[in-house]
């Protein structure tokens, strides 16, 4: 931990200086970290002095935060280090200090794309939160989500491990897992990737958190993908947050009947841009941010559209059916069909169906969606 | 005047000798009896009374002392009631019994009525056999429990005589006649007396079983049912409420085979020892399904005197926990060693009592608290962490244990509709889920360790099994890696293929069947 970081520590915790008013002054002297840390420790009256002079428990987390960064728990940056993303410099109000652990830099990262969502999401949300979380990073764009359950978790899991990686944004202090169900993400993440937060390690996961915690995940991305979003979802928050930074809002339309779908229809309403597949995302990028290359830029958007039907055109290929497997095959489409129907229609027996759906399922033509419902992959 | 003569006591389903010792001396007259007796034993002393009065003989006024020895395990029962009376008949010289030779190769047991009758006791199958374990020749019981013991002797190794006795007076002539006694064999005994063998009163005695052809859809569900009757797999059933997961369960035993002989033995054996079973043997498979508010004891089996729980009187059939979530934790954790061990093994006062506990494992449960997560038409209003921590409860070593676990979907309007779909009566399944029983009772005839069926068999098996295919050890490395599966998954997987080959007829496992075993185990998204 570098002098500046704990001189700002000391003025953000020991003093009680809320971190906006920090900003506030870096900002009015022209961004210059030492003359705001002087301006604070100027205010330093007697009385002033006198009444936080003994905040011992603030000088305890303090310490704790130093012994902990020692110990290599977590890592600190502050607003003027180079290493601190510029792109979330620019928000309206950009977290003083960056509390962080991965071992991932700053600097490796480039465009980031944030992608949010119901917690409580549906096999359709999680196949596009995959498909996204997957694609994009396989391009090198980094997938920023909030390490929620639901849409954020498949985010992540998607993109961890691809090119671009990933980054969890928390909602509370950096020490602590929340939800407790995402312990082995966190671990995860935290081995190929980057777990951020903006709150003192130990800060609990409030409510009051998340929508802060949501500007930083819109305010480190060049656009926001909201998959299944509900009419108060959380996910709407960070699109609000998007916009008031100059973001690009992406929306994934879904049926009209999901209450869950809600709240991306509205945005789509309002003018988002309704995302179908990485094309629409890139499109934008590219406008956006001039240095960004990706790989199949060459292509086009046809390029893009043919690579992906050349790789369902290998699988099918590769695997030599037989004609009872083409048969059922042939039944299941991409509109989920049940066991039974598939029996009346091709007049297969029980047992014989279900060995060969399972035989599809091994050789990763078909999937069961829900409970009974076999459709291709 | 002393006299000694031995009668039974039950330990679970184990017996223990008793030795009732008599002491009549004079004094005040008195009629005591010692060695942890409860309160039917204590009461015995009025019933011994009028019945001896009754038969027309003497009671004895003068100061008797009874000792059930070993005096320090607690007995308990109306059962004593009949060797106490005739011990002390012939305590006071009222029977003659010579120098006590003919009492010690005897062994008595029933309860008095008043007019000197001799009424039903419990657990007379676990008696007989061990009448014969201890060299007794003959065994004096009730008329009412004489079939059953005759059933019981068939299958021990060393015949006794078993004499069926209607009264006291008849008893005690039998043994004042000696003479008779030591000519006849006991075969004439058994002709006279058996009466009443024509139709056994069964515990679960109900012909109308819910019939497979009467449920609708639900083929995968139908079709695992019956791999896990074949080979009594243990099997997790997961659905919304109102898809037939409690129909399909109880559909189940309409396609089990009938018990054999030394499995009604077992299973009679057992109800035996809660009530008097009159007639014949239990012939039908038990189909138990306790309710979530029971307790560990009337679960695995308890009390004081420790008796049955229902995993135990599910011996050799269907143990079918319904809404299983919603059993406490501790009651899922009893079932564990259970299952692991096919036995339960409770310790009172230095004795334990052993109860067998082979019972197939049925469970069903919603896939979530409000029932509908993964319904295609109904949203689920569980969170994510409500849903995770539903699993909590559920998953870890009993589920563990299950070798099939299936989801089960409710009926699509599509299913209400007449299709060409024909389903199978029970009957008909019936036939196969046999034959598969038989091949497996070859296959294990001379196996160690007491394997009945595919999903008894240990990993050394199982090995054998899959390493000896060269069609199914190519494949299982695959599987693992395309869908994560233990090593305990793909040994339940095997378990599983083996039953399907069974039902198939066939002598070895091949690809196909491991194929279709695939479809029996769904991983849980939120497990």
């Amino acid at each position: 931990m570098n002098k500046d970081c704990k001189k700002i520590l000391e003025i953000l915790v020991e003093r009680g200086i809320s971190p906006s008013d920090f900003i506030k002054s870096f900002r009015k002297n022209n961004q210059d970290l030492f003359l705001a840390i002087k301006s604070f420790q100027d205010l330093n009256t007697l009385e002033l002095y006198e009444k936080y002079k003994n905040n011992a428990n603030g000088r305890s987390a303090t310490l704790n935060i130093e012994n902990d960064i020692l110990q290599k728990k977590y890592d600190i940056l502050n607003i003027s280090e180079s290493e601190y993303p510029d792109i979330l410099k620019e928000i309206y109000f950009p977290p003083p200090l960056l509390f962080y652990k991965g071992n991932r830099s700053f600097k490796t990262i480039k465009t980031c794309i944030g992608i949010v969502g119901t917690r409580k999401c549906s096999v359709y949300g999680r196949d596009v939160a995959s498909y996204f979380a997957r694609e994009l990073s396989m391009e090198g764009i980094t997938i920023v989500s909030g390490m929620a359950a639901g849409i954020d978790y498949f985010s992540h899991k998607s993109s961890l491990g691809q090119k671009g990686g990933t980054i969890a944004v928390m909602g509370c202090g950096i020490d602590i897992i929340y939800p407790p169900e995402n312990k082995k993400l966190y671990n995860e993440i935290v081995e190929n990737g980057l777990v951020i937060s903006e709150f003192f390690p130990g800060t609990p996961p409030l409510k009051s958190n998340f929508p802060a915690r949501n500007r930083i995940i819109s305010g480190l991305c060049k656009g926001v993908i909201v998959v299944e979003a509900g009419n108060k979802s959380g996910a709407l928050i960070t699109a609000e947050f998007a916009l008031q930074q100059n973001r690009e809002v992406f929306a994934v339309p879904g049926e009209i009947y999901n209450t869950q779908s809600r709240g991306c229809h509205k945005l789509i309403k309002n003018g988002a841009k309704l995302a179908e597949n990485i094309d629409d995302i890139f499109e934008e990028i590219l406008t956006l941010d001039k240095d960004f290359s990706y790989s199949r830029q060459t292509g086009n958007e046809n390029g893009c559209k043919q690579d992906l039907f050349l790789k369902k055109e290998n699988k099918n290929t590769h695997a030599e059916l037989g004609v009872s497997q083409k048969n059922i095959y042939n039944v299941i489409g991409k509109n989920p069909v049940s066991l039974e129907e598939i029996i009346t229609i091709t007049g297969t027996g029980l047992k014989e169906a279900l060995r060969i759906i399972a035989e599809l399922i091994f050789i990763g033509l078909i999937e069961e969606k829900n409970i009974n419902q076999y459709c291709r992959l | 005047m002393f006299f000694k003569l031995d009668s039974i006591a039950l330990l679970g389903i184990d017996c223990l000798k008793i030795s009732i010792e008599i002491h009549i001396s004079s004094g005040l007259p008195s009629f005591t009896i010692v060695g942890l007796p409860d309160k039917a034993v204590n009461e015995s002393r009025m019933r011994v009374r009028a019945a001896i009065i009754n038969s027309g003989f003497k009671f004895p006024l003068k100061r008797i002392i009874i000792n059930l020895s070993p005096a320090d395990i607690k007995k308990e029962g109306p059962c004593y009631d009949f060797p106490i009376a005739f011990a002390l008949l012939a305590a006071s010289s009222q029977i003659c019994c010579g120098n006590n030779e003919l009492p010690d190769k005897c062994l008595f047991i029933g309860e008095l009525s008043l007019d000197g009758g001799l009424n039903p006791v419990r657990g007379i199958i676990s008696m007989v056999e061990f009448a014969s374990e201890c060299r007794k020749e003959f065994f004096f019981l009730p008329e009412q429990n004489f079939s059953q013991a005759l059933i019981a002797n068939r299958g021990t190794k060393e015949d006794i005589k078993i004499i069926s006795c209607s009264s006291l007076k008849y008893a005690t002539g039998l043994i004042a006649s000696r003479q008779i006694l030591l000519q006849k064999a006991d075969e004439d005994y058994r002709v006279i007396k058996i009466k009443s063998t024509s139709n056994a009163s069964n515990i679960n005695a109900c012909s109308n079983y819910t019939d497979f052809n009467i449920i609708k859809g639900q083929l995968r569900a139908k079709r695992a049912l019956e791999i896990a009757a074949a080979g009594m797999h243990n099997i997790l059933m997961v659905g919304p409420p109102g898809a037939g997961k409690t129909l399909l369960a109880q559909a189940i035993i309409s396609i089990l085979p009938e018990l054999s002989e030394d499995e009604s033995l077992e299973v009679t054996k057992i109800y035996s020892l809660l009530k008097n079973i009159k007639g014949d043997v239990i012939k039908t498979r038990p189909f138990r399904n306790p309710h979530h508010t029971i307790t560990s004891a009337g679960l695995s089996g308890g009390g004081a005197i420790p008796k049955p729980g229902e995993i135990s009187l599910a011996h050799r059939g269907v143990l079918f926990l319904d809404e299983f979530s919603q059993f406490p934790g501790v009651l899922i954790e009893d079932l564990r060693q259970p299952l692991e061990n096919k036995e339960i093994i409770i310790v009172r006062n230095n004795y334990s009592y052993r109860f067998p506990a082979s019972f197939m494992l049925i469970l069903a449960t919603n896939p979530c608290m409000c029932g509908y997560n993964g319904d295609k038409k109904k949203d689920c209003k569980c969170s994510q962490r409500e849903v995770t921590k539903y699993w909590k409860k559920i998953s870890g070593p009993i589920i563990d244990r299950i070798d099939m676990r299936i989801n089960i979907e409710r009926l699509q309007e599509k299913d209400f509709r007449t299709s060409n779909i024909v389903s199978e009566s029970s009957s008909e399944i019936k036939i196969r889920v046999n034959a598969a029983h038989n091949i497996q009772r070859e296959r294990y005839l001379n196996s160690r360790g007491n394997i009945n069926y595919n999903s008894e068999v240990n990993a050394e098996v199982v090995n054998k099994w899959s390493s000896g295919n060269d069609g199914l050890s190519g494949m299982i490395p695959e599987m693992v890696t395309r869908f994560n599966f233990s090593a305990r998954a793909i040994a339940s997987l095997i378990k599983v293929a083996r039953t399907i080959a069974d039902l198939d007829g066939s002598k070895d496992i091949i690809p196909e069947h491991f194929m279709e075993s695939l479809n029996f185990r769904i991983e849980f998204a939120y497990e």
